[in-house]
């Protein structure tokens, strides 16, 4: 069976199809403004946090006064959509703190600072994203920020003391190895990163054996040819 | 290609929303689907989506109704920007009728603009078609931005640095807020339509 042969105009049915697409887009009066549509994915904390990063990033780049009110703001939020959770509450508040740091010291704000915030941050992302995070993991995570908050406050609060000055490169050293994987002193105690120390430590041994070993080598050599050379 | 069953009496158009990362593609898609859900009377499918980034794709079909004894079903899909899903992009883009370059007029993202653009150019060209053949349409996203005083690059530069050879229809778009979203959408579409005939 042959199907039938049909002409089609495509310009008319285009031109049919725009005026379609502007019935089933025609909005009522007034409703373009009073109900604006929840951005991806439907959840209004995931639109908050999405907010919250764009402003953080932001914040990296130029850190106005009224970026900072912006991020508190954006935080305000937040703080009501999780009072019932106290473990993200505690980040929410860090990151309100560390913001304020940044308002009132602004250029002269510590780099860090910027780098804790932004630690914060994604912490309570992970905690946010990851629903069925378990209670101890949560405390944990919470606990690292904790541990690295304080220890900026305490060198913003007295940065001369030797103590402080050398607390400083420890939350920069964590800085470098993308936070939380660090291997700082607190988190000796946890066996594996122990072992991981001592590998490390060996290995650097074994380097400085290896180097020493290579300089007697030379040395033995050089002995050599001179003792060839004076022969000559 | 647009699929014609003359049977059936139906003809199915695939476009394409690409763009860079986080450009608004995604957002362009919800919009449409969260405010005329009623009308298009549809869903919306996000396929393997973490947090906010598209890492496969979106899918947001609707059927525009019957138009010369054809209905007419429009099939909008997204591409995940992000540079690393070059493959998933190029399987999303076969087939495409049409599409919208959906640009982020941020200025950090000068150069994602341009090398997303050059990106659709190969991909097309595997598939056998030309960036100059294609409907395409700009839609030059996130214009809310200058509310916010954030840098953004004018539409003179935009145009110089996409459109500048390929002289397409242009939107000024914020699709967080929906201006021009649906626009965009209808010029895209009867472009498309009236395209078929060359295919």
């Amino acid at each position: 069976m042959n199907t039938p042969r049909v002409k089609i105009d495509f310009e008319r049915l285009a031109n049919q199809a725009e005026k379609r697409l502007d019935q089933i887009f025609s909005q009522p009066a007034g409703s373009r403004r009073s109900k604006l549509p929840i951005p991806p994915h439907t959840n209004s904390i995931v639109q908050r946090l999405d907010r919250l990063h764009k402003i953080l990033l932001s914040i990296e780049l130029r850190d106005t006064d009224e970026l900072i009110i912006k991020y508190f703001k954006q935080l305000e939020h937040l703080q009501q959509a999780f009072k019932q959770d106290e473990y993200l509450r505690i980040l929410i508040k860090l990151q309100y703190n560390l913001s304020h740091y940044i308002k009132t010291n602004k250029k002269n704000a510590h780099p860090i600072a910027f780098k804790i915030l932004r630690s914060v941050f994604n912490r309570m992302c992970d905690i946010v994203y990851a629903k069925n995070m378990k209670r101890n993991d949560r405390i944990k995570i919470i606990n690292k920020e904790i541990i690295q908050y304080n220890k900026f406050h305490q060198f913003i609060k007295n940065p001369g003391s030797a103590a402080d000055r050398q607390q400083v490169p420890a939350i920069l050293r964590r800085e470098k190895n993308n936070f939380g994987k660090s291997e700082t002193a607190d988190q000796e105690s946890d066996p594996i990163i122990r072992e991981r120390l001592m590998v490390k430590f060996y290995i650097k041994r074994a380097t400085e054996d290896l180097k020493n070993y290579i300089r007697s080598e030379l040395e033995k050599l050089r002995t050599e040819i001179q003792a060839d050379t004076t022969q000559n | 290609m647009a699929f014609i069953n003359l049977k059936a009496k139906e003809i199915k158009v695939k476009i394409v929303y690409y763009g860079p990362a986080q450009s608004g593609k995604t957002t362009n898609l919800f919009y449409i689907y969260s405010k005329f859900k009623n009308q298009i009377k549809s869903k919306m499918i996000s396929i393997d989506t973490f947090g906010d980034r598209t890492v496969f794709f979106d899918f947001l079909p609707f059927n525009i109704g019957k138009m010369d004894g054809f209905d007419i079903l429009v099939q909008l899909y997204t591409v995940p920007g992000q540079v690393k899903y070059k493959a998933t992009r190029e399987l999303v883009l076969r087939g495409a009728d049409g599409v919208v370059f959906v640009a982020d007029i941020s200025e950090l993202k000068r150069r994602d603009n341009i090398l997303s653009l050059n990106d659709l150019h190969h991909s097309l060209m595997k598939y056998n078609q030309s960036i100059f053949n294609v409907p395409l349409v700009f839609q030059f996203n996130k214009i809310d931005l200058v509310k916010l005083n954030m840098p953004v690059l004018t539409s003179k530069i935009l145009k110089y640095d996409l459109n500048h050879r390929l002289k397409r229809p242009y939107y000024l778009a914020s699709a967080l807020h929906g201006h021009n979203v649906a626009s965009t959408l209808k010029k895209i579409t009867s472009m498309t339509i009236a395209n078929i005939k060359y295919n």
